[in-house]
């Protein structure tokens, strides 16, 4: 009696465990538990290049009197 | 019945094994220590379960896992040479037959705790392998305390459900490994993410522990109480207030003393006197012999080779009016009784010597981390307690084994690949999150290294002379004479 029972109980925890460890998401891989989560950098856009100092064009309206 | 129940736990685990292979793993470690082909009367006992799921778990691995810290660390070394001393000593031993019945089930431990530790790189599965381990011993040590509650006990009478006294459920073996893994139970109460610790969890854990108390007094072992001797002075270290946790220790001494069956504290008392004791004057004339023996085999007999042994056993003891009487008896063939001698008798001095250091080094890297994470809070809060419970399991192992042969019990073996696996994880993942000022981040040292290799000379394209007339034409000129 006493041998069946604690083999009993015995089981059902390796079972519970063995359970617990398939759905478990972290088994395979450490998580990152940082907390922290960092706004994705994308490259930067490309602004038109005003007509002047930047590209040495003649500014309309500059050579006034 | 049980055959049927036992199959089927088999099966069923096995199969869930095939959705996450490390679950081979641990049902190996469920084989090896539950032994439930021993335990069974027909079916499992005649197939080499334990065979088919050492290839399972090693297939699993190869197929499914990450390899990339699979680079083996300096006590992995140490155990694949003690496994080559190990297949030498018996393919040269001084009783082939009885060393290669040994090696059948050593090579077989000692090649599992080589591979494990590649296996355990999440918190997760350390866990559960500790887990699985726990468990798969409770299955034993439960039997064995609500026996002994039940009056039941008895040096090598105790019945922990298998009818011969040998591996696991030898009544020393159990003892020593019963008591190591309470460290490793407490541990869990506390600490584990897979069973969370809730009051019903805890209850089974200190209920767990109770029983494996109980397990030297139901098998009547010395050994036991000399394990729980050092495993409340280890407990005493991690205790917050000491005081209490002394009076607590004397109140249990004081109070359960009067419980304890006679015929157990008459065998504790015969530990002073151990020259009228035949057991422990045997131990020390195998002892004795060993050293002679490893004098002429300074590379050990192979397994089993204190089948040769012939003692002369020194057992004269004083009586109370101080006369001395002389005993002499004469024995062969006694086993070694303590893991230290069996290692010289069977492995030399050099196996010896790597028995030594493979477990001496797990202390210390234990005591390492204990010490290095004790003040760790949040995540990392649960390091410094695992490392100090697996320091304490291996010491009371290594003072059980002062008693006991049990140098290559596949037990102590897990326990060691769960500390190079742990150490292995605490480098890479617990130190790379842990503050440290002085820490240099990796875009640092790249910086670093590509300005050192702008700023070193071209050894290649050395810097041309200029001629006279280049150095006139191209250095500076402060004026002439002529003022020009």
């Amino acid at each position: 009696m006493i041998d069946t029972l604690s083999l009993l109980l015995a089981h059902f925890l390796l079972g519970f465990v063995a359970l617990k460890m398939l759905v478990h998401p972290h088994l395979n891989e450490e998580p990152n538990e940082t907390g922290r989560h960092f706004k994705t950098v994308l490259p930067k856009k490309q602004t038109p290049r005003r007509a002047g100092v930047e590209t040495g064009e003649i500014r309309p309206g500059s050579n006034r009197a | 019945m049980r055959d049927l129940f036992l199959i089927g736990f088999l099966v069923g685990i096995m199969l869930l094994g095939f959705r996450r292979p490390f679950l081979f793993l641990c049902t190996y470690i469920y084989v090896d220590i539950v032994s439930p082909q021993r335990l069974s009367y027909y079916l499992l006992s005649s197939v080499p379960i334990s065979l088919m799921v050492f290839v399972a778990s090693f297939a699993g691995w190869a197929m499914n896992d990450d390899k990339s810290l699979s680079k083996p660390t300096p006590r992995q070394i140490l155990l694949i040479i003690l496994l080559l001393l190990c297949a030498y000593t018996t393919a040269t031993a001084d009783y082939p037959d009885a060393a290669a019945e040994k090696w059948d089930w050593v090579w077989k431990a000692m090649v599992f705790a080589i591979f494990m530790p590649v296996t355990l790189y999440t918190r997760v599965r350390i866990e559960g392998i500790l887990l699985f381990m726990l468990l798969s011993i409770s299955s034993i040590a439960i039997v064995g305390g609500m026996k002994t509650l039940a009056g039941g006990g008895g040096y090598g009478t105790l019945n922990l459900m298998v009818a011969n006294n040998s591996g696991m459920y030898e009544s020393s073996t159990i003892s020593a490994f019963a008591i190591s893994s309470i460290p490793l139970i407490l541990y869990m109460a506390k600490y584990s993410t897979i069973v969370v610790p809730t009051i019903f969890s805890r209850l089974y854990w200190y209920a767990f522990a109770f029983a494996c108390l109980l397990i030297p007094i139901g098998t009547q072992t010395r050994t036991g109480l000399l394990c729980i001797v050092l495993m409340a002075v280890l407990e005493l270290r991690a205790a917050r207030r000491r005081m209490t946790y002394l009076a607590i220790m004397a109140a249990i001494v004081i109070g359960g003393i009067p419980f304890l069956p006679k015929s157990y504290t008459q065998r504790m008392d015969t530990i002073q006197g151990y020259h009228a004791d035949a057991s422990a004057s045997t131990r020390l004339a195998v002892w004795k012999w060993t050293i002679e023996y490893a004098k002429d085999h300074p590379f050990g007999g192979g397994f089993n080779s204190y089948i040769g042994n012939k003692l002369e056993i020194d057992m004269s003891y004083k009586t109370a009016d101080g006369t001395v009487v002389k005993m002499i008896g004469y024995d062969a063939g006694r086993a070694f009784h303590n893991a230290y001698f069996e290692m010289l008798g069977e492995q030399g001095y050099p196996g010896l010597a790597i028995f030594l250091m493979v477990h001496l080094i797990g202390i210390v890297r234990m005591e390492v981390i204990r010490r290095t994470y004790r003040k760790h809070q949040g995540e990392n809060a649960w390091v410094s307690p695992l490392a100090a419970a697996l320091q304490n399991g291996h010491l009371i192992y290594m003072l059980g084994c002062s008693f006991v042969g049990i140098a290559f019990q596949p037990f102590i073996y897990f326990m060691i690949a769960v500390e190079i696996g742990f150490d292995r994880y605490v480098q890479t993942h617990i130190k790379k999150r842990a503050w440290n000022p002085f820490r240099k981040r990796r875009r640092e040292i790249e910086t670093e290294a590509q300005i050192a290799q702008e700023e070193e000379p071209h050894p290649e394209a050395p810097t041309p002379q200029p001629t006279m007339a280049e150095r006139r034409r191209t250095q500076p000129r402060w004026g002439t004479m002529s003022g020009k």
